[in-house]
């Protein structure tokens, strides 16, 4: 195994190109778990480390979660969403469960915290492959800065209402207020 | 909490989705989405809404040790998985039941129940994991006399004895063997130590060989097993390995 080629967009195979190496994965076919890594391994890593905020636990929580890809394939439903979606909700639960027992004391975010202030990808990197990759912005973009940032922070960094309202110095009540507008105007949106 | 109200069963979902649901919090509402499919149903909603957003990420490249602790993974659980196949799937209550369709039903329930309590104890394996009889050994006369039995993602196999039955006697030890598909020489999966039940760590090597074997023996030995690497005593017990 040579060390993954970092897929260059083009190169990136349609979502449902990368749904079917997953219910390849699920008969057990090897080559096609070597082909999901290669392909999905450096979109979920950016994740990781952005929620982890610490290469070597981002690099342990990827390993875990794509062992448990290798087993947990045959639940994945390509009626419900993407395989990147699906492979990304499961790489956040682990990251969830470590942030809650771990949550590090001194992170990247405290010490480069303008890099953290929007997380929003500059529209260059909104590489989005899609259709409801391309949605999920559409509606972002509909809101206002605050719910949006809020979301996108609580979404990207992993991060509790508390949490966020302490590091963006903006009272808790209203960091709670935007979130909860903000997802109940970005359902509408999404489920129009 | 009232979780039937739909709004705030849906903002529930959304902050289990978005991860501001944590704790104790969270593991409650994954409890509860076990058995209530409609909340399981709006927590993949959310997920599905929210998740495309990795997609907007630079990706990174990971370093190559990533991959290689995969496969080193991977390679020890892929057997497990094959292996799963053939098991009669599910909880205890299920093991029960297939243990019913053989004779002494009794007698072998409360061995597997005895094996459950000690492999779970042991091992505490995920909900879904649990042990499940794989073969029942027979004795000449067709009297169940052990069960052999292993949980998914397990390289362990549960050997209980279900029959009244005596022991090696002395200077004489039972040996276990895998009989391999297609009438191979048998491989040795070691002594057993204690007739009520034993536990076996098997190789990967043998873990695979069960997926697919004809079946599994013990047979009477000189006092510690054979020295040969086969059998060179009686085959005093023995079945087949079921598979679904």
């Amino acid at each position: 195994m040579t060390e993954p080629n970092q897929p260059s967009i083009a190169a990136f195979p349609s979502p449902d190109g990368l749904s079917r190496l997953l219910l390849q994965v699920a008969a057990g076919d090897r080559r096609a778990f070597t082909a999901t890594y290669q392909e999905a391994a450096p979109q979920l890593f950016a994740l990781a480390l952005r929620m982890m905020k610490q290469r070597d636990l981002a690099e342990e929580v990827l390993q875990e979660v794509f062992v448990s890809i290798w087993v947990k394939a045959g639940r994945f439903d390509p009626g419900k969403g993407s395989a990147l979606a699906w492979m990304a909700a499961i790489l956040r639960n682990r990251c969830l469960d470590r942030l809650r027992t771990r949550r590090p004391e001194s992170s990247i975010a405290d010490e480069d915290a303008a890099e953290w202030t929007d997380p929003a990808p500059g529209p260059l990197d909104r590489a989005l492959r899609s259709a409801e990759g391309r949605a999920i912005w559409r509606c972002l973009d509909r809101l206002e800065p605050g719910p949006r940032n809020a979301i996108l922070r609580v979404y990207y960094e992993g991060l509790t209402h508390a949490e966020l309202a302490d590091r963006a110095t903006i009272p808790l009540g209203t960091i709670k207020s935007w979130i909860r507008r903000g997802l109940t105007r970005l359902k509408s949106c999404l489920d129009e | 909490m009232n979780y039937d109200r739909p709004e705030l069963r849906d903002r529930l979902a959304a902050a289990y989705a978005l991860g501001t649901l944590r704790g104790a919090a969270r593991r409650r509402l994954e409890r509860l989405m076990s058995s209530d499919a409609t909340l399981a149903a709006a927590v993949e909603d959310w997920q599905r809404r929210l998740n495309p957003l990795v997609e907007a990420l630079p990706p990174v490249d990971p370093p190559a040790r990533v991959w290689a602790a995969i496969e080193r993974e991977i390679a020890a659980t892929t057997l497990t998985e094959q292996t799963v196949t053939r098991l009669p799937a599910g909880d205890a209550s299920i093991a029960l039941r297939t243990i019913a369709l053989w004779r002494n039903f009794a007698i072998a329930a409360t061995a597997i129940a005895a094996a459950l309590a000690i492999y779970i104890a042991v091992e505490r394996p995920e909900p879904g994991d649990a042990i499940a009889p794989i073969a029942v050994l027979n004795d000449d006369a067709g009297h169940a006399a052990f069960v052999a039995s292993t949980a998914r993602l397990s390289t362990r196999l549960v050997i209980a004895r279900v029959g009244a039955g005596t022991g090696a006697g002395p200077q004489r030890s039972y040996q276990l063997w895998l009989l391999p598909h297609g009438g191979a020489r048998p491989r040795s999966l070691g002594v057993i130590p204690d007739l009520r039940q034993t536990v076996f760590e098997l190789s990967v090597e043998n873990a695979k060989g069960l997926v697919d074997a004809d079946g599994i023996a013990i047979s009477l030995e000189p006092a510690g097993g054979s020295t040969t690497g086969l059998p060179t005593g009686p085959i005093l017990f023995k079945g087949p390995v079921t598979s679904d």
